[in-house]
């Protein structure tokens, strides 16, 4: 009797052995493939988004690198209008040329 | 001829050809092994819809650490067993769930001979803790190597034996049970 039983339970256990994999239903990929167009538009593929980044940083750099050279050129021009008025400051200290 | 990891790139990069090819390699161990907790087809083709949903968007994350196949193997499981606490919580919360089909499941791949003892042990696999059933089914059902299902579990080879021991220890108490009532 105990035996039997024994016999049974890993008769059960090993029910599953030799047995071959259920068959998918035929319609599921077109279900699955409606189901990943419906949110489309709304996940952005990561590669995208790196060219939108690669953008981003080569618009950054043109302002940084417009910015940099806009204060260069107006020190620049400070710089000749400070010297031009040293040098001219004696020739104009007075108007009165025919005392 | 491509590997898997390279089906899985070019699924990464939106190729549809790529996504077919998987989906025809990997549709039958996803849904049985989705069929094997669920122990219901129309359950089983929910979970596996979204399972596929999910690689075909999980794809760019995919960093190859795991094989693909332990890979699918974890997204089917926690899908799986989330759907299955998602189930207990509604029946808890009172929505009504058909059980008839859970207690008379018959796998449609088990050989004729097999069929009632399989009906059985289905049966008593719901007695099982989350790690004990998972550790059940991949090595018992999906028939995978030890060394895989530890990989699948993240565990070690001693962690999956000691889990399918204390298994079948549970399961062997529910079918001594059982047993008085086969023999009436």
């Amino acid at each position: 009797m105990k035996d039997e039983k024994e016999k049974w339970i890993e008769d059960i256990f090993d029910s599953m052995k030799g047995s071959s994999r259920a068959e998918v239903p035929g319609d599921l990929f077109a279900k699955i493939q409606q189901e990943i167009k419906k949110d489309e538009p709304k996940v952005k593929p990561l590669f995208q988004w790196k060219y939108v980044a690669a953008a981003a940083v080569v618009l950054i750099f043109i302002n940084l690198t417009s910015v940099f050279m806009y204060t260069q050129k107006s020190k620049l021009l400070q710089n000749e209008t400070r010297n031009t008025e040293v040098y001219s400051e004696p020739l104009i200290s007075t108007y009165q040329i025919y005392e | 001829m491509q590997t898997e990891d390279e089906i899985i790139k070019a699924i990464a990069k939106g190729s549809e050809q790529a996504f077919t090819t998987f989906y025809e390699l990997y549709a039958k161990k996803v849904f049985n092994t989705a069929l094997s907790y669920t122990k219901n087809t129309e359950e089983a083709q929910d979970i596996t819809q979204d399972v596929f949903v999910k690689i075909y968007r999980k794809a760019t994350t995919f960093k190859g650490k795991s094989s693909v196949n332990t890979w699918v193997y974890r997204i089917v499981i926690n899908t799986s067993l989330n759907y299955l606490d998602k189930k207990s919580r509604k029946a808890d919360s009172g929505t009504e769930i058909k059980n008839d089909d859970v207690i008379n499941f018959n796998h449609p791949g088990v050989i004729l001979e097999n069929k009632e003892n399989a009906a059985t042990l289905y049966r008593v696999i719901d007695c099982l803790i989350e790690n004990q059933k998972t550790a059940f089914i991949l090595s018992y059902i999906e028939e995978l190597p030890r060394q895989e299902v530890a990989d699948i579990m993240e565990t070690s080879v001693k962690a999956v034996e000691s889990l399918l021991q204390r298994a079948k220890a549970n399961m062997r108490k529910e079918l001594e049970n059982l047993y008085p009532n086969r023999r009436k």
